[in-house]
């Protein structure tokens, strides 16, 4: 007995260091289950404001691009409105239409904490369920795509970032009509690549690449990227598609969080479906 | 004694302050991301005990991964720093020289020791934390190199830092 006190006395600093890198070790493997989500909830009042502070100087930097583009959109959506069109049919009387049916709503939102350096990265917004933000809803900005929200408290949200290697989209290539995969592979903050496209699909560099209709988190037509590289893979009959995300993550700040009305309709139809098989 | 601790305690404050606003919004080529923190743990006296090193770099990691939501990654790495920093200094330098009890800043001791213990820590540290985050072999080629140009990048301005602020002393 007398032997094994003083063999923990001499080695006490290894016990010591195996003891602190198990806890460490522990806290990690938390954090790759998305629980570090859960603790920005204990930590929320401190971890907020520290965060909101660094934002709020960081804003004053980007002022000015920030301006820019939100500029650029206004004119994007002032094309789009009713009154940039003219009657061409003189006999066309236009009455409220009953036709269309709003799908998607949006809350605006600032980013307030961002990374593009770590293998997954994640995002906080300073919306939460104060403001109707719900899990799984997409987050978009005027460039692009930008992420699904994976966790929210009351008034912030943690969004899982494009440049995470558990994002998922269905991408939409023009004149393309084979399904693929985004997938990042952790490089570079500014690409990404598309899986799973056969070959006998023609694609050019600097073709746009767009969300699919088929994702219930996204609007139909987001833009993801453009196509700066596509090569065959060998001794497969697909292609190896390089794309330029068209959003820049390095320089994020206000987004727009993406709501679908008809979510739970479709989140119903789908449960009832796996029931019945 | 008393003052030194505090010495130690306000370096890290200011260096944590430091990492959270202004280095970790820098990232180079968008991935490069040096770790200056360190510097608070590179800069203990250089005859802390083992216990003192082991938890002061798992405490300071710990307060980094919060501020900078990585929780473990920096703790991991901190503990794991401290270990080597300790054997480092024990095989590197001579008794005569540990007994002075200095911080090993860059006027107290001589310039070559300081640069190379400087980068090889550096290196160390930020290579282990970059295996953490990206908990998988895969890569390890693209992340070892990564790992050097953060890890070379942050021992040049710990070398900044120490020109500015460190100060002579000559006992505890």
């Amino acid at each position: 007995m007398r032997n094994f006190f003083l063999f923990i006395q001499r080695y006490y600093h290894l016990f010591l260091f195996l003891f602190l890198e198990i806890i460490s070790l522990y806290s990690i493997y938390q954090f790759n289950t998305y629980h570090h989500a859960v603790m920005l909830n204990s930590s929320n009042n401190i971890l907020g404001k520290i965060n909101e502070v660094n934002s709020n100087i960081m804003t004053y930097f980007s002022l000015f691009e920030e301006n820019e583009r939100l500029q650029k959109e206004n004119i994007d959506l002032r094309k789009r409105i009713i009154d940039s069109y003219y009657v061409e049919h003189g006999d066309t009387v236009r009455m409220s239409d009953t036709s269309f049916k709003q799908k998607f709503t949006y809350i605006a939102g600032t980013v307030v904490q961002n990374s593009t350096d770590q293998a997954n990265n994640y995002l906080i917004i300073d919306k939460g369920t104060a403001n109707g933000v719900t899990k799984h809803m997409g987050v978009i900005c005027p460039e692009g795509i930008v992420g699904v929200i994976v966790n929210v408290s009351e008034n912030f949200s943690i969004a899982m970032s494009v440049l995470n290697s558990k994002f998922k989209v269905t991408p939409k290539l023009t004149g393309n009509t084979s399904i693929g995969r985004l997938i990042w592979d952790g490089n570079s903050p500014y690409f990404a690549r598309i899986e799973g496209i056969n070959r006998y699909n023609l694609i050019k560099k600097g073709d746009p690449v767009y969300t699919s209709p088929y994702s219930s988190i996204f609007p139909d037509n987001i833009k993801i990227g453009t196509v700066s590289e596509s090569k065959n893979i060998q001794g497969t009959n697909l292609l190896d598609v390089k794309i330029r995300l068209s959003t820049r993550f390095t320089n994020l700040r206000s987004v727009y969080i993406v709501k679908n009305i008809q979510i739970n309709e479709i989140k119903t139809l789908e449960n009832e479906t796996t029931i019945d098989n | 004694m008393t003052i030194n601790i505090i010495r130690h305690i306000i370096s890290f404050i200011l260096l944590a302050l430091l990492q959270v606003f202004v280095l970790n919004n820098v990232n180079i080529n968008g991935f490069i991301n040096p770790q200056v923190f360190i510097m608070f743990l590179l800069l203990l006296p250089i005859n802390a005990e083992i216990w003192l090193c082991l938890i002061a770099g798992f405490v300071s990691g710990a307060i980094m991964d919060g501020l900078s939501n990585t929780y473990g990654i920096h703790a991991f790495s901190g503990t794991a720093l401290g270990y080597f920093r300790y054997y480092y200094i024990k095989y590197s330098l001579d008794k005569e020289t540990i007994e002075k009890a200095v911080s090993p800043n860059i006027r107290n001791i001589n310039f070559g020791w300081h640069l190379l213990y400087l980068g090889i820590c550096s290196v160390f540290y930020h290579w282990l934390a970059f295996l953490m985050e990206s908990f998988t072999f895969a890569g390890i080629t693209i992340m070892s190199q990564k790992a050097l140009i953060s890890g070379l990048l942050a021992a040049f301005l710990m070398i900044l830092i120490g020109f500015i602020f460190s100060k002579k002393t000559t006992n505890v």
